[in-house]
């Protein structure tokens, strides 16, 4: 029994869909599967010390589940979980940390709560630090951090504090190159001294080159467990084959075969419109909803589609509107285009208010008397559902928002096209920096809203740019390479600053890959939109700040050799 | 079988206190006067619920100023203490998430940082009784067993709203006004002997209200609260205590997983 680091015994965990149910009106009835989704369906697992055990799957399959249901933090529903040994769980970027203190304060508290004593992990603090290379920013608050420099913070303490066992859930996706490459080979530091790693990633060459044995997740269960090469070989065949539809969830199936068989005629192929923050998702979302066959939904930070019948009613109630003077409610406009804007790459960065409930509220008081009750409730449960995978399943939010929210699309939607926006991170800084011109600050941390800088401490900003603009530059490749993965038709990615430079030529491609006429009105309005919104603040900054702006972005820039080209 | 876990609470100690402390370094973060305003909150509160009822009325006895600030004091860390712990489970959900880690803590912890402004507090009560030339009796001495009774009243009233507010977010609201209400219905800026009807009533089945009358005694007018009182107090913390604990556990399952 000595030999066993975890054990795993018949496991399975079950989660809650419905959000509006509460201690109130608690059910006993835990076999209504339409409200619930097995997360972990039977799983036994013997996993030795000193093995480590590389977790796969895609996205929703159970591998963050399976991590904290070994951490302790979820309680199975069923079986029994043993772990013999000391654990340091990462499981989630910036957790355990507080925004308010710095890195020090974080540090004894996270090892606090990893079971140390305060007098332990006080000499582990420098080297912590050091490990995570944020000597120069242990007096920053954590709020002030990137993704990448609150993943290496995290990872540096789970390994200096000498854990018996590590949990890793995809943490270093964040990390730059370098430190990617020193976590790689503090693992191998960790494995010679015998210790048990279990880890889920989406690098295949890291299984490869790391792990003793390798499982497959699917639907909450192990698909495949032996040796990396077979299990690699195993998925990469599914994927290669197209056999992801197999990946569904069964609730998803039959919503695909029941549910949406109304709707599916009016929907032939939804737009997604996808991007990082800042990137123009919400620009080309207008911009593409100025189409003729096209109208807009815009709800706070939400687009929702809804089939094309539809669409031309509120289109005519729209014209209707606008002839007649009528002021026009926020919540008018296009519904072809779902633009999935906010992809949440940095925690805290970007809250989306997505309540489904709330919204749906708002949604049925709103078009009550236009939509009739059938195509109503079949548009709710196709909504839901999406809604459903993309909130409800609180397993999957540690993953890049967008990832999942294209997996769940795709998965109602399979015909769905996704236009991909990349943007360089020289121009997100640089309307980072414009907008807050008009505060008479310059604060770069417009996200989080609290903290402002002034302008003049130049000297802290350059730091916090440059980790700022590499924190984009890595969502930005991230983006890329997630859209060379899809390798499909139905993928396309664009450049915003390539879009932008020659908007006619781009929007032709575009709108060919939308399948969409062109209209003369359309091509024309584009330019003076872009224009309007990109140079506002040359209007704005006198020469001398654009000259220090750029400045201060290109140095950095230049440091971090950024591949595309401005 | 659930039980008490008061020996892992206390191999928790650091842990608790490290994160009392975060409590109050974070609380008064970024303001001018920092942990002054621990204090300066119920005082400034104090001066004006003197200088109204003051104005408005004959004060009915003697040391009226020492009895107003007894009573406000232990309203506010009341107030504080359990809208602290309301939220500590829902302000520690990433904790929740990613750390194995026992749930009951952080009531425990809402209650502790309660424990540190109490200090504070109590400094407030004794630099006032030299400005109204006060000097307290010899029975102030069961002041830290009274004390001890109020915070145990606190913590058994977070185990029941930190763990009823991940399920029913309507909690805060209702308990906002609730502690709005005890304001008014417990022996704060009147004293017992005046009231009579329904505020007389409320007053005998309101723990926090005994509490502040037992204070009463102790501080302001040297007497020690008859063993009935002191008996019946004990049984209804201790009773509160005990359901909020049982009512935690039995709700905690399913916690992480509603954050």
């Amino acid at each position: 029994m000595n030999s066993i680091a975890i054990h795993l015994s018949n496991v399975s965990k079950k989660f809650d869909l419905n959000n509006n149910k509460n201690i109130l009106n608690k059910s006993n009835d835990t076999t209504n599967s339409s409200n619930e989704i097995l997360a972990l369906d039977n799983i036994s697992l013997i996993i030795k010390k000193g093995e480590t055990i590389g977790v796969i799957g895609l996205n929703g399959s159970g591998k963050t589940t399976l991590l904290r249901i070994i951490s302790g933090v979820y309680q199975p529903d069923y079986g029994s979980v043993q772990v013999n040994g000391h654990l340091a769980p990462l499981l989630q970027i910036g957790t355990g940390f507080k925004e308010e203190l710095n890195a020090e304060e974080n540090i004894i508290m996270h090892g606090l709560l990893l079971g140390f004593t305060k007098n332990e992990i006080k000499k582990k603090i420098s080297d912590i630090i050091k490990f995570a290379e944020l000597e120069k920013f242990c007096q920053l608050k954590l709020k002030d951090y990137s993704a990448g420099m609150r993943s290496r913070l995290a990872f540096s303490t789970a390994i200096q504090i000498n854990p018996d066992i590590l949990l890793v859930d995809e943490i270093l996706a964040v990390g730059d190159a370098v430190f990617k490459e020193k976590s790689f080979n503090a693992f191998l530091e960790f494995k010679k001294q015998n210790k048990t790693i279990v880890y889920t990633t989406h690098n295949i060459n890291m299984i490869l080159d790391l792990s003793d044995r390798v499982i497959l997740m699917d639907q909450g269960r192990i698909l495949k467990i032996g040796k990396p090469s077979d299990v690699i070989s195993y998925y990469k065949e599914i994927i290669k084959t197209h056999r992801t539809k197999s990946f569904k969830h069964n609730n998803v199936r039959s919503i695909n075969k029941e549910e949406t068989s109304n709707s599916e005629k009016s929907i032939v192929k939804p737009i997604f419109i996808i991007g990082v923050p800042r990137s123009g998702t919400t620009m080309l979302n207008i911009i593409m909803c100025m189409h003729q066959d096209l109208a807009w939904f815009s709800h706070e930070d939400l687009k929702f589609l809804i089939p094309l019948d539809e669409q031309k009613k509120f289109r005519e109630k729209f014209l209707r509107m606008k002839e007649n003077n009528e002021k026009i409610p926020r919540t008018e406009g296009s519904l072809f285009v779902f633009g999935l804007d906010q992809a949440r790459p940095l925690e805290g960065t970007s809250k989306v208010p997505i309540e489904a409930e709330s919204f749906w509220r708002r949604y049925i008081e709103f078009y009550e008397s236009e939509i009739s009750s059938n195509k109503k409730r079949d548009l709710k449960k196709i909504l839901d559902k999406i809604l459903t995978t993309q909130d409800k399943l609180r397993f999957l939010n540690k993953a890049p928002q967008n990832t999942v929210r294209i997996f769940a699309i795709k998965q109602v939607f399979p015909d769905a096209k996704f236009i991909n926006i990349a943007r360089d991170p020289r121009s997100v800084i640089s309307s980072m920096l414009t907008r807050t011109k008009n505060e008479g600050q310059f604060n770069i941390d417009w996200a989080i809203q609290e903290k402002k800088l002034n302008f003049q401490n130049s000297k802290k900003n350059n730091e916090l740019i440059k980790y700022y603009a590499q924190g984009y530059k890595d969502i930005t490749d991230y983006t890329l390479e997630f859209s060379k993965q899809q390798n499909s038709e139905n993928f396309m990615t664009i450049i915003y600053e390539d879009f932008i430079s020659n908007p006619e030529k781009n929007l032709k491609k575009l709108l060919d890959f939308c399948e969409l006429q062109v209209p003369e009105s359309l091509s024309q309005m584009m330019p003076r939109k872009i224009r309007d919104t990109t140079e506002k603040w040359k209007n704005e900054l006198t020469e001398d700040d654009q000259q220090k702006i750029f400045g201060i972005v290109q140095d950095s820039i230049d440091k971090m050799k950024y591949p595309f080209k401005l | 079988m659930i039980k008490f876990p008061l020996i892992e609470l206390l191999d928790k100690r650091s842990l608790i206190i490290h994160f009392s402390w975060m409590n109050i370094k974070l609380r008064f973060k970024g303001s001018y006067l920092g942990l002054i305003w621990a204090g300066l909150e119920p005082l400034l509160m104090f001066l004006i619920l003197f200088v109204v009822f003051s104005s408005i009325r004959e004060i009915p006895q003697e040391n009226f100023g020492i009895y107003l600030i007894t009573g406000v004091l232990f309203y506010h860390l009341f107030s504080r203490g359990t809208s602290t712990g309301l939220v500590s489970l829902k302000v520690n959900s990433s904790i929740l998430k990613s750390f194995k880690i026992k749930k009951e803590l952080f009531p425990v912890i809402a209650t502790a940082t309660t424990c540190i402004l109490l200090f504070v507090e109590l400094g407030v009560l004794f630099g006032l009784m030299p400005i109204f030339e006060f000097t307290p009796g010899w029975n102030i001495v069961f002041l830290p067993v009274l004390l001890i009774l109020f915070l145990l009243l606190v913590l058994g009233i977070n185990y029941i709203l930190s763990v009823l507010y991940v399920y029913v977010k309507d909690v805060q609201p209702f308990w906002t006004i609730f502690v709005y209400a005890l304001l008014f219905v417990s022996p704060i800026f009147w004293y017992t002997s005046e009231v009579e009807g329904i505020l007389l009533n409320i007053q005998k089945i309101n723990p926090f209200g005994q509490l502040v009358e037992m204070a009463h005694k102790i501080i302001v007018f040297n007497e020690n609260p008859t063993i009935t009182e002191w008996f019946s107090t004990t049984i209804i913390v201790f009773g509160i205590l005990f359901i909020g604990f049982i009512m935690f556990k039995k709700l905690e399952g399913k916690i992480v997983e509603r954050l």
